[in-house]
């Protein structure tokens, strides 16, 4: 049981398009917390999968963290409340929160 | 064990499959996920749930230890330089442990009525570490647990690696009308728990900040193990048992993000000790969904009938069933059916002048643990519980 324990303790790699995934959610999540509105922020989640392309697995990360990926999602999940309410349903201005999020998404 | 240990890391060691060197990355639902699960953690296995479920009887110590493996996946950089996972972002697992410690010291012990005094302690912690050091952390939590209202909680929270420390010092009254156990939980709280023992009828919960019942950490209430060979019936029929739970905490939850669990209202149902050998349990997530439907084996004396005069629980025990786990987009997580299986198996022998006794069990996707941490997935739950029961 340990054994299988210390096996199932592997980490796992990640899809390619995983911080893409992870800024979707924390656009909702965002969403919610600063609105209270599940629904508002499940359909904003679902506005935004169908307006983004991620690109992220064209990004050349030799010399760089691939944790860098991940600082537009850090950035979106940490803005004020009163700039998630300003933004509403208009991503550029989400993304446009940190430089980021340009190298791993486009518009469609 | 040893050899089992060393087994597992070189295999381990020459697959490459773990990272030594592995960095949480802030700001993915993983990280989120896993800060939830550190607090529901220390919620779910508080010293309240564990006074009622452990020190209403007359064990006179307890001394329970838990490992939760994979109650989250943190997107975490990999800093090796070698490795199958070298300079990538990987999913790394957080582990979760809990130890509780109980004494009850019995100052009135007759037929009709019972008094006892109890001290029972909780201590939590989480970690991202490799399993041959994490293994050991519940047993290494008996020292914060004995000492639980000096260190009180003053590193909960901070991060991904962290312990919490909860306590409650009370008293148990039990007649044959009526079980009452009330104690101071940690600084501020009161904790009650009201049982009358032929039906079952019980409530549970810890009051903070006043008496008011719409904001207690968790609530809990029903019909528990009623049980019919007191009122003359035999045995074979069985104990039903049918109440309402109200999880996790209010308190805990300090952002609003986590709203999503902040409402968990659950009904249980069980129907225990068909035949002496059979139990059939169900829940139902309101306003979610079904959530679990198992069925299990033990043997006839798994559960114990008159715990007070003296007869004891002991033999093996398995469970297995389906989990109905609810999709959680903001989670990050995908819905779906997952099996669940308990192994649980328990001993006593008479020493000291009383009875010392174990209970060793291992679970694949408890569902209770999945209902406060839906992003687990396989996760897998091993318990050691040492007892001395007085006799």
């Amino acid at each position: 049981m340990i054994a299988l324990l210390w096996l199932l303790g592997c980490g796992e790699k990640l899809p390619a398009d995983q911080p893409c995934i992870e800024v979707g959610t924390a656009i909702a999540n965002r969403t919610e917390t600063c609105t209270g509105k599940r629904g508002v922020a499940l359909d904003r989640l679902d506005l935004f999968e169908d307006e983004y392309l991620c690109v992220a697995d064209q990004v050349d990360v030799k010399g760089e963290e691939e944790a860098d990926l991940y600082e537009c999602a850090f950035i979106v999940r940490n803005l004020a409340c009163e700039l998630v309410e300003d933004y509403g349903d208009d991503f550029e201005r989400w993304l446009d929160s940190s430089e980021s999020c340009a190298q791993i998404l486009e518009p469609k | 064990m040893i050899a089992l240990l060393l087994v597992s890391q070189a295999w381990g060691g020459l697959l490459d499959w773990g990272c030594t060197n592995g960095h949480p990355i802030a700001g993915t639902a993983g990280f989120h996920n896993g800060l939830t699960a550190v607090r529901k953690n220390a919620t779910t296995y508080a010293a309240g749930s564990f006074a009622r479920r452990e020190l209403r009887g007359p064990k006179a110590v307890v001394w329970d230890m838990r490992m939760i493996a994979n109650a989250a996946t943190v997107p975490s950089q990999c800093r090796d330089q070698n490795g199958r996972i070298k300079q990538t972002v990987y999913g790394e697992p957080l582990d979760l442990a809990a130890t509780n410690i109980g004494f009850n010291i019995p100052l009135v012990d007759e037929d009709a009525a019972k008094f006892r005094v109890f001290y029972a302690s909780s201590v939590t912690q989480s970690m991202m570490w490799p399993r041959t050091v994490t293994i050991f952390a519940p047993m290494m939590g008996i020292y914060p647990a004995l000492l639980a209202p000096m260190v009180l909680d003053n590193n909960q929270g901070s991060g991904l690696g962290t312990f919490a420390v909860d306590f409650i010092a009370g008293a148990t009254f039990r007649s044959d009308v009526i079980s009452v156990q009330t104690g101071l939980a940690g600084a501020d709280g009161l904790y009650l728990d009201v049982t009358q023992d032929v039906s079952g009828l019980f409530a549970n919960t810890i009051f903070r900040n006043g008496f008011d019942l719409a904001n207690t950490p968790y609530l809990l209430g029903g019909v528990q193990n009623l049980d019919p060979t007191r009122l003359g019936v035999p045995a074979g029929v069985g104990m039903p048992s049918f109440y309402y739970s109200r999880l996790p905490t209010a308190d805990a939850l300090t952002t609003t993000a986590l709203a999503e669990a902040a409402t968990q209202e659950i009904l249980h149902g069980s129907y225990a000790d068909i035949a002496e050998m059979v139990d059939v349990h169900f829940e139902h997530q309101l306003d979610v969904a079904p959530r679990e439907l198992s069925i299990a084996g033990h043997n006839a004396e798994w559960h114990p009938r008159h715990e007070d005069d003296g007869e004891l629980a002991s033999g093996y025990y398995v469970r297995a069933g389906a989990i109905n786990l609810p999709e959680r987009r903001l989670l990050g997580v995908d819905g779906g059916v997952l099996p669940t299986v308990l192994i649980e198996g328990k001993g006593y022998e008479d020493n000291m002048g009383g009875a010392l006794g174990a209970v060793l069990s291992a679970r694949l996707n408890d569902p209770d643990l999945l209902l406060i941490h839906p992003y687990a997935r396989n996760s897998v739950s091993l318990r050691l519980s040492l007892e001395f029961i007085l006799k």
